[in-house]
């Protein structure tokens, strides 16, 4: 089993001298192709900036991440957008889709950026992927006219487009039913077992935790070492637990 | 390109209103300076003829007694490209005469001979060749044909054709007074044959002869009239680069001269003026024009910014997110500029339709042309600023955050950056797009110190209000702020979140207010100058009309007997004769010297009627002296009938006598009527019209009955006081402005655009806030007068910073047409127009917030608190 992405010794600061504020401490941990990894930790814990460093649109303040075996940090800032077209695939908590274009081109955004165009198979693939996710019958609309689960199964159909073998999830059911947000969590969990894509989901969420094959835990921009959670088979109340333990 | 050409149209398409008026800034932008532009060339060319029909040059000089040849003026500044002329009639046969019967009648036609020196002829611009080539410079026996001696001898290229003076007849000419037989040279004329070398096209010389036309080499021009007197004349052009006055007045004291209408229509001091401020007026549009582009492609990337950060996190480059916003920034201005394009053409043809050109008001043009070598080059230059305003966009994207973009935090810039991008913007405003604008349309006539300080200070006005809100958009904000603090009591929501916007948009608030305020410090600056020439009008009408009456359509009427009968009345000073004149470049007008006595500047010194009347003295009215820098003891050569030069001088310039309303003139000179008998033989004895002077405060009803008594009744004569004629003229001067109105109005629009482009976008940027509003209860007339009261405010300092900045230019134009034009222009001020510009100023900015009310109540709240 090979690794999708590795962070080693990662720091992580804002601002400068002494209003320098760690956001990130000590960070190492790697993510296997075809896991599941889920974060957890309360609000303001680093989580969304654990994903910005992992898609390289930020720069540990030290340490390393490797995507791909790539050190991001030593890229150009346009390689690493490069490596980040190839490698990752993005969900958001807000589904970030372009308001202006419909469904289907919203999935086929990734063709679009890679400067492929919708080509049969494109096109085929769109329809899959929007069969998978129950969107066919919505091919057309645009974004405000969708439900909030609608929005995100768009966005992570856009995520799954583009074929990158690591999905970033940034608390995707957070905007959503729980009804919604199961659906959407089974379809992540399908990624990993059918297609053998690593998942590395940030949430608060213990029910959204269980579908995840490890879980670690966030606290105060440190990851939790010894509460690390590992699956198969983890229950909600395992994670609450777990979160209780640590005053999460 | 293919992700820029899907995001860039949707972009487009989805945000309709943004695109619409964006487009129409830069339309509305183009659309006035392409308007101005096709409406001035269409003025010129309409008013004086194509210059395919021109068949004469600029100008048409006569030697002085005792000068043979044109060395001196070469020495004059001004005229160029000098070639000896004169033209007569020549008989045209296909073969050699027969010695027995010389004048065998059937093989011979009359055509006119143009004699012409070779060598400068082509460059003169008077004819142009249908085939063929120009006469060889080297006295070779060639010659050019019309058309119709071509057809008549059936004649090609290479044959030859014989050429002869006619035996010339006897003729009357005008000698002291009477016009004399004159016999002339009778001998049997000899005959050359001439080589065919080139055809004449239809146009020009020989047009009107219906191309019964030969044009030979000057020289050989007098071989054919050898030993016969040919008054030699001089044809020439004028040297663009000179002013028509100073040329004017460089040759006016030497030569008879006439310059032909075509060269001169629109070149006159004043006419240069009005289309080279008509022609800023078009810059002042273009400014505008991209002025609203900028901020528009600098709002829409502030607006999309999640967007951007969304592609970004998606893997897109920075560059192919560059290309999105510069493909819309091409889209936008190629749209733009294309019904600018149209629309200007449009407008051009509207406006000459109406009768309104760049020389005023009421005057009809039959042509339509449209100059595409300056129209292109005027819409390349504004796409070209259109794309440069995109630079702040597509360089911002390198400094922009994603990590806040996908927050959905605003675009923030370093300071020093943001500041940069506005001095290049205000660079690329004030100084690179007026420095493209006159090397496309360069400035009528001489650039002159005086011209050239006019212009840099209208740029600099420009500048200084681009500057200011670009620069420092933060104290135009600031302003703004304070403002609303008193509404705050009276409206505090809104009144708090107009202060909020405000201060938070400061580059928003100083573009609108400062667009304001140009249009604003436009329109009184222009009323402020139109109250100048008003008053330049009232102060020539006090001397020249105010006290005058003019009586037309009388019977033909002695002159003597009528002055006679009219100053037994009372009040009546003196009379001047009106249609006495003759055209020796400018009007030249007979009196009846005696007349005079009683007013004007003979009445102060009454030696100057002897020398009127006896040694040759001319009034010349003020605007002939200042145009051909007449001054007292100046020499005035006039051509005679006969062709001979006679030469007068002025004595006094005043224009208390000589105006007439038909022809409207107020160039012109005037000399006792008795030289006008004998060097022109126009009889002055009777005449059908004349202006009578009348003391202060008399009533016209004594006239009237004293003219009605002559005549034996009404009959058909009409009257008309100077009242009446002062009243024209002002109405003629409101008239003429017309087209300023109609630019001012134009550039009004754009600057309305750049207020409701600010706040339509500034309602997009903040829409899920103003959703979020909605949601928790903001009534529709709170959300309504928080984007009115913003308008209210941008209306109100733009119409205060206009109306100061208008108010202290008035004396800056005002001077400075007085240094173009030369008119003494009092300095009467904009007096109602401040406040109807601050008025006009306020209702703008209302009535442009109007649609961003409408959208602003169309947010949607549901969809703001349900997506991020």
């Amino acid at each position: 089993m090979s690794v999708a992405v590795e962070v080693q010794g990662v720091y992580k600061f804002h601002g400068q001298g002494s209003e320098r504020v760690p956001i990130l401490r000590e960070i190492s941990f790697s993510v296997q192709s075809g896991e599941f990894v889920c974060v957890m930790g309360p609000s303001g814990s680093g989580k969304s900036t654990l994903l910005h460093l992992l898609s390289g649109l930020d720069k540990p303040s030290a340490g390393t991440v490797q995507l791909a075996g790539q050190d991001l940090a030593q890229l150009s800032e346009r390689r690493r957008t490069l490596q980040r077209r190839e490698q990752v695939g993005y969900v958001f908590q807000f589904f970030n889709l372009m308001p202006n274009l419909s469904v289907q081109e919203n999935i086929a955004l990734p063709l679009a950026i890679a400067g492929q165009g919708m080509a049969d198979t494109g096109r085929t693939r769109v329809t899959t992927l929007a069969k998978r996710l129950g969107l066919a019958a919505r091919l057309e609309a645009l974004p405000h006219q969708l439900s909030g689960g609608e929005m995100q199964r768009t966005s992570i159909a856009r995520a799954l487009m583009g074929e990158q073998p690591l999905l970033l999830c940034d608390e995707p059911t957070g905007n959503l039913s729980q009804k919604a947000g199961a659906q959407v969590m089974e379809i992540l969990r399908s990624c990993c077992d059918d297609d053998g894509r690593s998942v590395l989901l940030v949430t608060h969420n213990p029910r959204d935790a269980s579908f995840a094959d490890r879980v670690l835990f966030l606290v105060d921009g440190e990851l939790a070492q010894d509460a690390e959670l590992r699956g198969p088979g983890l229950t909600v109340d395992e994670i609450h637990e777990a979160l209780k333990a640590l005053s999460i | 390109m293919r992700l820029a050409r899907t995001l860039a149209w949707r972009g487009l398409s989805s945000r309709p209103g943004r695109t619409l008026f964006s487009t129409l800034g830069i339309a509305l932008g183009v659309a006035t300076v392409v308007g101005v532009i096709v409406l001035d060339f269409n003025t010129i060319i309409g008013l004086s003829g194509p210059a395919a029909d021109r068949a004469v040059p600029d100008i048409q000089l006569r030697l002085p007694r005792g000068q043979t040849d044109r060395e001196e003026l070469y020495d004059v500044e001004g005229v160029s490209l000098m070639a000896r002329y004169f033209q007569n009639d020549a008989a045209v046969r296909a073969e050699p005469l027969s010695s027995e019967s010389p004048d065998i009648p059937e093989n011979r036609e009359w055509a006119r001979l143009i004699a012409l020196e070779a060598k400068h002829a082509p460059d003169l611009g008077v004819y142009s060749l249908g085939e063929g080539r120009n006469l060889a410079t080297d006295g070779s026996r060639e010659v050019l044909v019309g058309e119709g001696v071509a057809e008549r001898f059936e004649l090609s290229l290479g044959d030859e054709i014989w050429l002869a003076r006619p035996r010339r007849p006897s003729k009357f000419v005008c000698e002291d007074g009477k016009l004399v037989k004159k016999r002339t040279h009778a001998d049997v004329p000899v005959q050359w044959d001439y080589k065919v070398v080139g055809i004449l096209a239809r146009e020009q010389i020989g047009r009107r002869s219906g191309g019964m036309v030969v044009l030979v080499d000057y020289q050989n021009g007098r071989e054919i009239y050898a030993g016969v007197h040919v008054q030699p004349l001089i044809w020439a052009n004028r040297d663009q680069s000179v002013d028509t006055e100073r040329l004017k007045a460089n040759i006016a004291s030497s030569y008879a001269f006439v310059v032909s209408k075509a060269a001169i229509l629109g070149q006159a001091a004043d006419e240069r003026a009005f289309r080279t401020g008509v022609r800023m007026a078009g810059l002042l549009a273009l400014v505008l024009g991209m002025y609203v582009i900028f901020h528009t492609l600098s709002l829409s990337l502030t607006e999309r910014m999640k967007e951007v950060g969304t592609l970004h996190a998606l893997g897109t480059t920075r560059g192919q997110i560059g290309r999105v916003f510069l493909l819309e920034a091409v889209l936008l201005a190629g749209a733009g500029a294309g019904l600018g394009v149209l629309g200007g053409i449009g407008l051009a043809k509207g406006l000459l339709s109406l009768g309104i050109t760049t020389l005023g008001t009421g005057k009809h043009v039959s042509v339509f042309l449209i100059p595409w070598e300056m129209v292109l080059p005027l819409a390349g230059i504004g796409v070209l600023i259109a794309l440069l305003g995109s630079i702040y966009p597509l360089l911002a994207l390198r400094g922009a955050n994603t990590m806040a973009a996908l927050r959905g935090d605003q675009l923030s810039l370093k300071n020093r950056s943001t500041i940069g991008f506005h001095l290049l913007y205000a660079l690329l405003l004030a100084l690179v797009l007026p420095s493209l604008y006159f090397v496309a349309v360069p400035v009528v006539g001489e650039l002159t110190a005086e011209l050239l300080f006019t212009l840099l200070g209208a740029v600099g006005t420009l500048s200084l209000i681009v500057i200011l809100s670009l620069v420092v958009p933060k104290l135009l904000a600031g302003v703004c702020t304070t403002i609303t603090v008193p509404f705050t009591q009276l409206w505090p929501l809104a009144g708090r979140l107009t202060a909020k916007a405000m201060h938070e948009a400061p580059a928003r608030i100083g573009v609108s207010v400062s667009a304001l305020a140009l249009v604003t410090a436009g329109l009184v600056g222009l009323k402020g100058m139109t109250a100048s020439l008003e008053g330049e009008v009232d102060q020539w009408a006090s001397e020249a009309v105010l006290e005058k009456v003019w009586v037309s359509g009388m019977p033909p009427t002695v002159f003597a007997d009528f002055a006679q009968h009219l100053h037994q009345y009372p009040g009546v000073i003196g009379l001047e004769k009106g249609g006495t004149g003759v055209h020796t470049p400018f009007l030249v007008q007979g009196v009846a010297v005696a007349e005079l006595a009683g007013y004007g500047p003979c009445s102060d010194d009454p030696s100057l009627l002897k020398k009127l009347d006896q040694q040759k003295g001319m009034v010349v009215s003020r605007r002939l002296a200042m145009d051909l820098a007449y001054e007292l003891g100046t020499t005035v050569p006039l051509e005679r009938a006969d062709g001979q030069i006679e030469e007068f001088t002025v004595i006094a310039i005043s224009d208390a006598y000589g105006h007439y309303p038909f022809p409207d003139e107020r160039m012109y000179g005037l000399i006792a009527d008795h030289y006008l008998e004998r060097y022109y033989c126009h009889s002055t004895d009777t005449v059908e019209q004349v202006a009578v002077r009348l003391e202060a405060g008399v009533d016209h009803g004594i006239l009237e009955a004293a003219v009605f008594d002559f005549h034996g009744g009404p009959q058909d004569i009409e009257f008309r006081s100077g009242k009446q004629v002062l009243q024209s003229h002002r109405e003629d001067i409101g008239r003429d402005f017309v087209l300023f109105d109609v630019l001012l109005a134009l550039t009004a629009c754009l600057a309305g655009l750049g207020v409701l482009n600010g706040q339509l976008l500034a309602a997009l940027e903040r829409s899920k806030e103003l959703g979020v509003l909605k949601a928790l209860g903001t009534s529709s007339g709170q959300l309504s007068g928080m984007v009115l009261l913003e308008a209210l405010i941008v209306g109100l300092v733009g119409g205060v910073l206009g109306v100061v900045l208008g108010w202290g230019m008035t004396p800056v134009v005002v001077e400075s047409l007085q240094r173009l034009v030369g008119l003494d222009l009092p300095h009467v001020g904009p007096g109602i127009w401040l406040w109807l510009g601050f008025c006009g100023c306020v209702c703008v900015a209302l009535v442009s917030a109007l649609y961003p009310v409408w959208r602003t109540l169309r947010v949607d709240p549901v969809r703001a608190v349900r997506t991020g």
